[in-house]
C-alpha cells in the first residue's frame, strides 16, 4: 500500500470516527445484525428441539420393539405386544439435521419438513406429514435472519455511508484542496469506500463468526468450516457488487442528493422490484399443473384401487406362488390388502406426479436464469446454499426419502405379504438410512454460477467507476 | 386559496419527467400485479370449484364399504380464495389449500404454496396490497420531503408566507397535491378492486370501502408525517435521509423484529411437541388415566348392563361404531383443548404484532388489509373450525348409521347409495360485521397514527412559519 494511500485512510478513518451519521449507521447495523443472529440461533434450537423429540420417540419405540421380540422368541409374549415385530408396524425416521451454519440463513427450513417418516402403513404422499402447524401469520411476515440483514440492509449501510465520499468534500469546497496534493480522486474514492465497506463487512463477519462458533461448541448440529467460509465469502463478494456499484454512481459525478436518490432507487429496484418481477414471470413462463387436481386424481385411483381389492390379492398371490398357503399368519388379510391398495393407487398416480415434478424442475430452471437479473437474489441463493438452508438441499432430502422407502417397502414387502413375524436378526437388518452431509464440492458447483457472476458484475462496475472517476468535477 | 396552491403545486410536479417517471412506474406495477393476481385467483376458484365438485364424486362413488371405512377415506375440504384475495393474497401461500378430513383426526390445512413457490416469491411478492403499503408510501415520501424544506432552500417559501398566505395552507394543498398523484398512481389497482365490489356482496362491497378508507387513512398519515419533517428538516437532503431511513425501518426492518418478539413472548410449539402431546392426552383418555382398551371394556359392561344381554353380539346396536364414535368424542375433546392451546398463543403472537404498529403503521395496514381481503388468520381458522365441524358432523353419521344398521353384524358394509345421503360441505365465509371486533386494535392505532400525523404536521407548520 502506497504512503499516500496509507494517509488517505488515516485521515478517512479519523473523519470517520467523528461523523456521528456513520457511527449511528455501523451501531444500527451491529444491533440488527446480532437481533439476527440471536433470531437464527432461536430457530435453530427449535429445530434441534425436534429433532431431539423425534429421536427420543423412535428409541422408545425402538426399546419395546426389541423387547417384546425378545418375549415372542422366548414364548412369554403378551396380548400388548401382538403387534410388535409385524411389517406393516414399523418404520423408521429419516431426519435432516440442520447444520450449525444454519443460524446464519433460516432459509426455507421453516417451511420444509425435517423428518420423513419410511413406513409400509401409507402412501407416498404420507412421507411428510404433520409438520405444517406453524403460524401462517408468523411465517408470512418473514423472519429477521443474518441473511436477511446482508441481503436487504447491508446495501443501506454501504450506500448512506458512501454517496458523499467525494460530493461531501466538493460542496464544502475541501475537494479540490484535497486533489490539489499528490493523490487521485480514484484512490480517494475507493480509500474511503474499501474503509466503509470494510467496516460493514468486518461487523458481519464478526457477529457471523461469533454466532456460528457458538453453535458448533454447543455439539447438536454439525459443523463444516467450509460452509462458514463459504458463507463469509458470498458476504464478501456481495459487499464488493455494492461497493462497486455506490463507486460507480459516485463516478456520475451527481450532487450528494442525486447520488443518494439514484442509490436508494437502484436498491429498491434490485432488492425488492427485480425479485418481485422474476418470481412473477416464474410464475407465468412455467406453470405448476393445479395439486387440487392430483388430490383428487389419486382419491379416485384409490376408489379404483379399493373396488378390485380381493383381485388384486388374488392376483398377487398368483404372481408370488412361495406365498401359497401363507394366507394367515400374523398379519391380518385387511393390512395385506391394503398394502397392495396404496402401491396400485401409487402406480396410477405416478404419471400426474412425474408431471407435476416436470413442471416443477422446469420452473426452477426458469427461476435459477431469473435469478441473474437482481444480485440480492443470486446473493440470498449463495448464503442458503452455504448454510444448508437452500431448496436444493430439501429437494435433495425429499428424493433421498422417495428412495429409502422405496428400500424399506422393498426389504418388508415379502415378509408383510407372507404375514411373518419379524425376528430381532431380521428387524436389526432393516435398512435404517441417515441423511449424508453434503459434500463441498457439490455445494461450491451450485454456488459457482451466482457467485462469478457477481464477482463479474462487481468487476464491471468497478472498472466502469475507475475510467469515469479522473473526470469527476474537484468544485461545484 | 388553497386552490391556486395545489395548482402550482401541480404545475411544479408536471414540469418534472422524473416525478411522471415515478407515478407512472408504480401505476404500471399496479396493472401488472392487479392483472395477474385477478387471473391468478380466478384459475384457482375454478381449481376449487372442479376440486370440490370432483371430491364430492369421489366420495360418493367409493362403492360398498364398511362405514367406518369411509370414514378413514374421508372428505376434503378445500379453501376457497375469497374476490378480494387478488389484492391481498395475505397469509394464503403460509396455509394449507386443503384439509383432509379423516375418523380420528383434526388436520390443518396442507399444500401450502409457499412450500414449492419459486424462492424468488419469498423476497418480495408484487402485489397490489404490496404496493400500496409499500410503494406508494415510498412515492409519497419521496414527493413530500423535499416540499417545504425545498422551498426554504429556494428562499420561495419566505416569498409565499410574505403574501398573507399561512403555512398551513401551504401543506394542506401540498398533502392533496401528493394524494392526487397517488391516487393516480393507483388507479389501475383501484378499478380492479371497484370491479370485485361491484360484482361481489354487499360485504364484498363493505370490504372494499373499508379498504378504501384505510388506505385513505394510511396515506394521509404517511403523507403528514412526510410534511411534518420536511417543514422541520435543516434541508432538502436531511428530510431525505430522515424520511427514507424511517420508511427502511417501517417496512423492511420493524415487520421482522416483531415476528422474532411475537414469538419470544409467546412460544407457539413444534409439530413433534404438539403431536405428541395430542397422542399422550388421547392414549390417557378423558379422565387421565384410562388406555382405549380399559374404556373399550368399561362400555361394554356398560351397554350389555343397559339391554340386558350378555355378549356384544346380541346388543342392538352395533358395539364397534358406538365404541369407535366414543373415542372420536374423547378424541375431538383433545383436538378442542391442544388447538385451542396453540391458536390461543397464535392469537398472542398476533397481539404483540398488532402493538409493533405503534412503532410502525405499514403493520397496523398490513393486518386490517389482509382482515377485509379475507385472507388472514382469522378468515383461514374461520374456515379450519367450519370444515372440522362438518369432519365431526360426517364422521358422527357414519358412525351412527353402522351402529343402527349394522346391530349384530361383525362386519357391516353399508349400501353403496348411503354415501350420497352424508352431510355435505358447504362454507360461506365470515361476515364483516361478525369478525370486525378482532380488528379493533389494528383501527384504533390506525386512527390515532393519522390523528397524530396531522397534528405533528401543524406543528411543524407552525414552528416553520416562525423560521421561515
Amino acid at each position: 500500500m502506497s504512503v499516500a494511500v496509507t494517509r488517505l485512510f488515516r485521515s478517512d478513518w479519523r473523519l470517520l470516527r467523528s461523523e456521528q451519521a456513520a457511527a449511528l449507521v455501523l451501531a444500527v447495523l451491529a444491533v440488527v445484525s446480532v437481533i439476527a443472529a440471536l433470531e437464527g440461533r432461536v430457530a435453530l434450537d427449535a429445530r434441534l428441539a425436534e429433532i431431539a423429540e423425534y429421536r427420543k420417540e423412535a428409541s422408545a419405540s425402538d426399546e419395546r420393539t426389541r423387547a417384546a421380540l425378545a418375549r415372542h422368541a422366548t414364548g412369554l409374549a403378551t396380548p400388548a405386544d401382538a403387534s410388535a415385530g409385524l411389517p406393516n408396524s414399523l418404520g423408521h425416521d429419516l431426519l435432516l439435521v440442520p447444520d450449525a451454519t444454519s443460524v446464519l440463513t433460516i432459509g426455507e427450513s421453516d417451511l420444509q419438513p425435517l423428518r420423513a417418516t419410511l413406513t409400509a402403513g401409507g402412501r407416498l404422499d404420507d412421507l411428510f406429514r404433520f409438520y405444517q402447524i406453524d403460524n401462517p401469520a408468523q411465517l408470512a411476515a418473514g423472519s429477521l435472519d443474518l441473511a436477511f440483514v446482508v441481503v436487504h440492509l447491508v446495501p443501506l449501510a454501504l450506500l448512506v455511508l458512501g454517496f458523499g465520499v467525494l460530493a461531501t468534500d466538493r460542496e464544502r469546497g475541501a475537494l479540490a484542496m484535497l486533489l490539489s496534493q499528490p493523490v487521485s480522486a480514484r484512490a480517494v474514492a475507493w480509500t474511503r469506500l474499501a474503509l466503509r465497506a470494510g467496516l460493514v463487512y468486518g461487523i458481519v463477519a464478526i457477529v457471523a463468526i461469533g454466532t456460528v462458533v457458538d453453535a458448533a461448541v454447543r455439539g447438536d448440529a454439525p459443523f463444516d468450516a467450509w460452509r462458514l467460509g463459504m458463507w463469509l465469502a458470498g458476504v464478501a463478494v456481495y459487499v464488493a457488487v455494492w461497493t462497486a456499484l455506490v463507486g460507480a454512481v459516485v463516478a456520475t459525478d451527481l450532487e450528494a442528493d442525486a447520488s443518494a436518490l439514484a442509490l436508494v432507487a437502484l436498491w429498491l429496484v434490485l432488492t425488492i422490484v427485480m425479485p418481485s418481477l422474476a418470481s412473477l414471470a416464474a410464475r407465468y413462463a412455467a406453470p405448476l399443473p393445479s395439486r387440487l387436481e392430483l388430490v383428487t386424481e389419486l382419491r379416485a385411483a384409490e376408489n379404483a384401487a379399493n373396488a378390485r381389492s380381493r383381485a388384486l390379492l388374488q392376483g398377487y398371490v398368483a404372481d408370488h406362488p412361495e406365498l401359497q398357503g401363507a394366507e394367515g399368519g400374523a398379519v391380518a388379510p385387511f393390512v395385506k390388502t391394503f398394502f397392495l391398495v396404496q402401491r396400485t393407487v401409487e402406480a396410477a398416480a405416478a404419471p400426474v406426479r412425474g408431471r407435476y415434478d416436470a413442471q416443477r424442475r422446469a420452473q426452477a430452471e426458469v427461476v435459477a436464469a431469473l435469478r441473474y437479473l437482481s444480485p440480492a437474489l443470486l446473493a440470498q441463493g449463495v448464503l442458503q446454499d452455504a448454510a444448508g438452508t437452500g431448496p436444493a438441499r430439501y429437494e435433495a432430502f425429499r428424493r433421498l426419502a422417495v428412495e429409502e422407502r422405496a428400500r424399506w417397502l422393498a426389504a418388508v414387502e415379502t415378509p408383510l405379504m407372507s404375514g411373518r413375524r419379524l425376528g430381532v436378526e431380521q428387524y436389526e437388518a432393516l435398512p435404517r438410512a441417515t441423511v449424508p452431509a453434503e459434500r463441498f464440492p457439490e455445494v461450491a458447483r451450485r454456488v459457482m454460477g451466482p457467485a462469478v457472476a457477481l464477482i463479474v458484475l462487481a468487476v464491471a462496475l468497478g472498472v466502469w467507476a475507475q475510467r469515469r472517476l479522473p473526470r469527476v468535477r474537484a468544485q461545484e | 386559496m388553497i386552490g391556486t396552491l395545489v395548482r402550482r403545486d401541480w404545475l411544479e410536479l408536471s414540469r418534472s419527467p422524473r416525478w411522471w417517471l415515478l407515478i407512472g412506474i408504480v401505476a404500471l406495477l399496479g396493472a401488472l400485479s392487479a392483472a395477474t393476481a385477478w387471473d391468478a385467483a380466478r384459475q384457482y376458484e375454478r381449481e376449487v370449484a372442479a376440486a370440490s365438485a370432483a371430491d364430492l364424486r369421489n366420495f360418493e362413488q367409493q362403492g360398498a364399504k364398511n362405514p367406518h371405512a369411509a370414514a378413514h377415506f374421508g372428505q376434503y375440504a378445500f379453501r376457497p380464495a375469497g374476490p378480494l384475495a387478488f389484492f391481498d393474497p395475505g397469509v394464503s401461500a403460509y396455509t394449507g389449500a386443503v384439509i383432509w378430513l379423516e375418523a380420528h383426526r383434526m388436520n390443518l390445512g396442507e399444500l401450502r404454496a409457499a412450500e414449492e413457490a419459486d424462492p424468488a416469491s419469498r423476497a418480495a411478492q408484487l402485489t397490489p396490497a404490496w404496493l400500496f403499503q409499500v410503494a406508494v408510501p415510498l412515492l409519497l415520501l419521496v414527493l413530500l420531503a423535499p416540499a417545504v424544506a425545498g422551498e426554504r432552500e429556494r428562499g420561495t417559501l419566505a416569498l409565499v408566507l410574505s403574501q398573507s398566505v399561512r403555512l398551513n395552507r401551504v401543506v394542506v394543498a401540498k398533502v392533496l397535491t401528493a394524494a392526487s398523484a397517488a391516487v393516480l398512481a393507483a388507479l389501475p389497482v383501484g378499478a380492479g378492486l371497484a370491479v370485485a365490489a361491484a360484482g361481489g356482496t354487499s360485504d364484498v362491497a363493505w370490504r372494499t370501502a373499508a379498504l378504501a378508507g384505510v388506505y385513505g387513512l394510511y396515506w394521509l398519515a404517511i403523507a403528514a408525517i412526510a410534511l411534518g419533517v420536511s417543514a422541520l428538516a435543516s434541508s432538502r437532503r436531511q428530510a431525505v435521509a430522515i424520511l427514507v431511513g424511517v420508511w427502511v425501518v417501517w417496512m423492511v426492518v420493524l415487520p421482522r423484529v416483531a415476528v422474532g418478539v411475537a414469538e419470544r413472548l409467546a412460544p407457539a410449539p413444534h409439530a413433534a411437541e404438539f403431536w405428541a402431546a395430542v397422542k399422550a392426552d388421547q392414549d390417557a383418555g378423558p379422565d387421565g388415566h384410562s388406555p382405549a382398551e380399559v374404556r373399550r371394556k368399561a362400555l361394554e359392561r356398560q351397554l350389555l348392563a343397559r339391554y340386558g344381554v350378555a355378549n356384544v353380539d346380541e346388543l342392538p346396536v352395533n358395539f364397534t361404531a358406538v365404541f369407535l364414535q366414543s373415542l372420536e368424542e374423547h378424541g375431538n375433546a383433545v383436538f378442542d383443548r391442544r388447538y385451542g392451546e396453540l391458536w390461543d398463543t397464535w392469537d398472542r403472537q398476533q397481539r404483540v404484532r398488532s402493538w409493533f404498529g405503534v412503532a410502525s403503521p405499514y403493520l397496523t395496514v398490513r393486518h386490517l388489509s389482509m382482515g377485509l381481503a379475507g385472507t388472514d388468520d382469522v378468515h383461514v381458522r374461520d374456515f379450519t373450525r367450519a370444515a372440522e365441524r362438518h369432519r365431526r358432523e360426517l364422521v358422527h353419521a357414519l358412525h351412527e348409521h353402522q351402529a343402527r344398521a349394522g346391530a349384530k353384524q361383525r362386519f357391516f358394509v353399508a349400501d353403496p347409495s348411503l354415501w350420497a345421503s352424508m352431510p355435505r360441505f358447504d362454507y360461506a365465509p365470515p361476515s364483516l360485521r361478525s369478525i370486525a371486533a378482532r380488528y379493533r386494535l389494528d383501527a384504533l392505532l390506525l386512527v390515532l397514527w393519522a390523528a397524530a400525523a396531522v397534528l405533528f404536521a401543524a406543528y411543524a407548520a407552525r414552528t416553520a412559519e416562525r423560521e421561515p
